[in-house]
């Protein structure tokens, strides 16, 4: 006999329920694990670019997503240029070793710093 | 002793196993959870420029900025991620930022978070000063905390 756990929103019955919008937690679904996440904290753009580089410690190249905050105080995509058009913007990369986090800074432009946070997320089938 | 919630794939071992690929959940890993998602439009009124510019022999551009505000509510800034329609084609929603480029044409999409608000961004060029553009967004809003 297969055992199952599940639980519903509210006003849904878990007896019946079978879309998996409908569930809070279902254990025939698999969940979306943060496998590990960090933060690094004014991290200087002093080249453009310059690129800060997290190891992910994966066997392959896993789903990864990240943020950074601009000095403008708004916290970004990856790939997104800053909230204020000031000329930074950032990428967001992967590999099967390394996270790499590439800041550009307005052509001749100061130097500033980013806050950073990043997710790696289980990636099953890799 | 500390105690954990796991459960595993069919014909894996709870007991033993430690591969998250092998496991449907497990305490020892956080989850994304959600705080709110919905659909907000932003619509570039053509009339309203910030700038223009000349670009000989094909007339005079302008400079274009919208943004729609989402309180979040949670005092802190949130994990989140958005959607928009424009640049896919059809029905269909790209991830942003999206980026539409051709000719003298530009459009970006962007969203932005603070520990108030989403910001759903629209920067452009175009050669209109009437009619609107609209670009559909559709935003997620997780509770983690990025604690940055």
């Amino acid at each position: 006999m297969t055992y199952v756990l599940k639980v519903t929103k509210a006003g849904e019955n878990v007896l019946t329920a079978t879309d998996p919008n409908d569930f809070i937690f279902n254990s025939e679904l698999n969940t979306f694990k943060i496998i590990a996440e960090g933060n690094y904290y004014s991290q200087t753009v002093n080249a453009d670019p310059k690129v800060f580089t997290i190891a992910h410690g994966r066997s392959s190249t896993p789903a990864v997503y990240a943020f950074a905050e601009f000095p403008d105080g708004k916290t970004t995509l990856p790939n997104e240029v800053d909230y204020n058009f000031a000329g930074k913007w950032w990428l967001l990369s992967v590999d099967a070793t390394n996270i790499r986090l590439t800041f550009y800074k307005d052509d001749g432009g100061a130097n500033y710093n980013v806050d950073i946070k990043y997710y790696i997320f289980e990636t099953p089938g890799t | 002793m500390a105690y954990k919630i796991a459960i595993s794939k069919a014909t894996k071992n709870v007991l033993t196993e430690t591969d998250p690929d092998n496991l449907i959940f497990s305490s020892d890993y956080n989850t994304l959870k959600y705080h709110a998602s919905g659909d907000q439009a932003v619509v570039i009124d053509c009339a309203d420029y910030y700038d223009s510019e000349v670009f000989f022999p094909f007339g005079t551009w302008y400079y274009h900025r919208k943004e729609e505000t989402i309180a979040h509510g949670l005092g802190y800034v949130p994990y989140f991620t958005s959607y928009v329609d424009v640049f896919a084609g059809g029905s269909n929603y790209n991830m942003c930022p999206g980026t539409f480029v051709d000719f003298l044409y530009y459009y970006y999409a962007y969203a932005y978070a603070d520990a108030t608000n989403i910001y759903l961004v629209v920067e452009g060029r175009n050669d209109a000063t009437s009619g609107t553009v609209t670009f559909n967004f559709a935003y997620k809003i997780f509770r983690n905390k990025l604690n940055i």
